[in-house]
């Protein structure tokens, strides 16, 4: 690792600590992620495996780029493009105002990430602010793929276990197992909300009952069939009953319209954003057509 | 030397091995359980453990889940042994081998809707200039995006029109629909990445082709008994084969197997949701080799395949050419079975994973009189049946070749019952294959 000189840390991935560090010949600004590699450990966890042989495979400009990998005696060192902050820190120096061109912007190099890994047959399962890098020109990259995985045709039982609270959508937090694209899906659909709410998370849940209920109590698009209901039931959801974890829950008087709960976005964004929410997931809407979609129409809103 | 023990006891087993089958990962692996509902058949026959090696299998996938936990090592560990792995080394991504991958690009690019097999048997038809080096990776990159652009690109509207059964499953999540063709094009292009060449005889020395067939003989044994996917075992045999054909020191045949186990590792750490503990391969490997020892050999293979893990296997193929033919269980089984056969055989490594996975389905509807090469399946897999006349007279002669004593391992799995007994259906003479 003489190659580089480590400047400071800048925080913690799933797996490894991530420092800040400069190519010794280039002056190059590049994040280290360092894994540290025990006898007593299964050999190279497989968070870090599936990360590099899965961005290896990922080479987009909404998805960090990992330039090396560096093996030496008791650790694996993976060598990141350098991005100057995340979309939390992001957040947290906004003071509560986000431009609605830089909310478009945003979400839209969110979902070209995002269809990118699809395309490619990678699901990320942990989408939240803080694995989203931005750099100085405004470009938003994918990060932290501890939790991705390739899936299969058709796709097979998966961990339960994925995705940060706040960002998992109510199908997994019934303990589904059978998912697919549509997981990373519902993550894009609470950062929309986000980032149009200038940093205010959609559903800050505390535990998993507490996260579904926030869920239904908003006035979500269930399927075609019954609008506007908050919780849902087996008629707008086929099969929800036979979730591992499903318990009923109230149904929950919805009072609160769209346009409360994201004031600052326009219609075709909220729009956008009730086909992201939704609890059913087969009929939650891709990537693919989450671009094309009316709010993306002027030219201007996406980045070059 | 106990690994050479191994390989003797193998050679006398191969004889003798009573197969017990594992009725889980078989209703595991079907797609059509998964997708009419057999969930509740899946989990029950998960319960039914197979201990054919005692108690060291890792603990069924349910079971550890609901544990919490995985069983804790407690086997003594040896102090690590001299490294074969120099201290620090760097997989450098922008090296020769990223630029031969750029002329492979730049060949599929020309050639991105058919291809000719000719042109994956001539080994030097690769050649290319800088600028189509250039343009052709920028395209990689930023291909699967033309979508959004409005891209005008002539193939654009083709490759949107979904094929009959993506259609009709577009509103099964499961299936992936909307991906789905884009990414079976994606890995048809990219196994051209992943091709072997000849190994045995050149780099290596002191293995056979025998050995390499006992060896993967050996890994079925054990994707059976550990109940790893199907996937994880091709996924294994392909990094050994790419490991061994990119080692630059003569594997000795004692190496082979610790060379298996840690493909076997780390094509599960990939797939699988409990990868098995190191424990579990030293236990069968009747300690020939420590945890040291295991952990360096993964780190080896992981070097030497460049971490790349997501290499296009031909059953994933397989899998999709059959659905999209909507052929039945039966027919998917059969040629599962000629896939799984392929496996052992030293010179179709160099052959292209797309294509065995379509003359394995070819001579499975033959052999049972189902459907026909043509229609949706030619489209998904791009090949003719004249494309695979080569590889299908091949792949048959192994049949009528079968059951000899190296296969019996494999025959005897696809004689059960869950199995559909396919192994026990009459091969076809070559001629009435056309």
């Amino acid at each position: 690792m003489q190659k580089y000189e480590k400047l400071e840390k800048i925080g913690e991935g799933t797996y490894g600590t991530v420092f800040k560090a400069k190519n010794r010949e280039t002056l190059e600004i590049v994040a280290l992620k360092r894994v540290r590699l025990d006898d007593d450990d299964e050999g190279v966890p497989s968070s870090a495996l599936r990360e590099i042989c899965l961005l290896k495979e990922l080479k987009h400009k909404n998805v960090v780029r990992l330039h090396d990998v560096v093996h030496s005696e008791r650790k694996l060192t993976l060598v990141f493009e350098y991005c100057d902050q995340d979309l939390k820190k992001y957040f947290d120096a906004c003071n509560g105002e986000i431009d609605p061109d830089v909310v478009k912007s945003f979400m839209c190099q969110l979902l070209r990430g995002i269809a990118f890994c699809h395309s490619n047959n990678v699901l990320h399962r942990d989408l939240k602010p803080q694995n989203l890098l931005i750099n100085k020109n405004g470009e938003l990259k994918l990060a932290d793929f501890g939790l991705a995985r390739a899936f299969g045709f058709p796709v097979r039982f998966y961990s339960a276990e994925v995705v940060t609270l706040w960002y998992r959508p109510p199908d997994v937090l019934f303990g589904a197992k059978m998912y697919s694209t549509s997981i990373d899906m519902w993550s894009a659909g609470c950062i929309f909300a986000e980032l149009a709410n200038a940093g205010r998370p959609l559903f800050p849940g505390n535990d998993d009952d507490d996260q579904l209920k926030r869920i239904f109590k908003y006035p979500l698009t269930l399927t075609s069939v019954s609008r506007l209901l908050g919780t849902p039931t087996e008629d707008s959801w086929p099969g929800l009953s036979q979730l591992p974890n499903y318990r009923p829950f109230p149904m929950y008087h919805v009072n609160t319209t769209w346009q409360q709960v994201v004031p600052k976005l326009n219609s075709k964004g909220r729009d956008l954003l009730q086909k992201l929410l939704v609890c059913y997931p087969p009929d939650r809407l891709s990537a693919e057509d989450s671009l094309q979609h009316a709010y993306f129409v002027d030219a201007s809103s996406g980045p070059k | 030397m106990v690994a050479r023990v191994w390989f003797d006891q193998l050679e006398i087993s191969l004889a003798s091995t009573k197969y017990r089958p594992i009725f889980d990962v078989i209703l595991i692996e079907s797609d059509w359980g998964q997708v009419d509902g057999n969930a509740k058949n899946t989990a029950a026959a998960r319960q039914a453990r197979r201990a054919a090696f005692g108690d060291i299998t890792n603990a069924t996938k349910e079971q550890t889940t609901k544990d919490g936990k995985k069983k804790t090592i407690t086997g003594p560990l040896k102090p690590k042994t001299k490294s074969i792995i120099p201290a620090e080394q760097s997989v450098q991504f922008t090296t020769k081998k990223e630029k031969a991958e750029a002329k492979v690009k730049d060949e599929v690019g020309r050639d991105k809707t058919h291809h000719d097999p000719a042109l994956f048997n001539v080994s030097e038809t690769v050649t290319s200039s800088q600028e189509s080096n250039a343009s052709v990776s920028l395209k990689r990159e930023e291909e699967d995006f033309s979508f959004i652009e409005g891209s005008d690109e002539a193939t654009g509207a083709a490759e949107k029109s979904l094929l009959s059964f993506d259609e009709e499953n577009k509103d099964d999540v499961f299936h992936v629909s909307i991906y789905a063709q884009e990414i079976f094009d994606y890995y048809k292009r990219r196994e051209l990445m992943f091709r072997i060449p000849p190994y045995l005889g050149t780099t290596q020395c002191h293995i056979t082709a025998y050995m390499r067939t006992v060896l993967v003989d050996w890994l079925v044994e054990i994707q059976e008994n550990f109940e790893l996917n199907h996937e994880t075992l091709y996924l294994a045999v392909k990094l050994i084969d790419l490991y061994l054909s990119r080692v630059d020191v003569d594997v000795e045949k004692e190496i082979l197997q610790l060379i298996g186990c840690a493909a076997v590792f780390i094509a599960s750490k990939f797939d699988e949701r409990c990868p098995p503990l190191i424990e579990d391969f030293t236990y069968i490997c009747d300690n020939a080799f420590d945890r040291a020892q295991f952990i360096e050999m993964e780190m080896e293979v992981l070097r030497k395949v460049d971490f790349d893990l997501g290499i296009p296997i031909s059953y994933r193929f397989l899998r999709r050419y059959a659905k999209i033919g909507r052929l039945s269980m039966e027919t998917l089984t059969l040629a599962r079975y000629i896939l799984e056969l392929s496996l052992m055989e030293y010179d179709l490594v160099k052959e292209r994973d797309s294509m065995i996975a379509a003359s394995a389905l070819y001579i499975a509807m033959k052999m049972r009189s189902e459907g026909a090469w043509e229609g949706d399946i030619v489209k998904t897999c791009g090949y003719e049946a004249k494309d695979l006349e080569t590889l299908i007279i091949r792949l048959n002669s192994m049949l009528l070749d079968q059951p000899n004593q190296r296969q019996q391992n494999i025959f005897s799995k696809y004689s059960h019952i869950v199995f559909h007994q396919v192994a026990k259906i009459k091969p076809l003479l070559t001629k009435a294959l056309f």
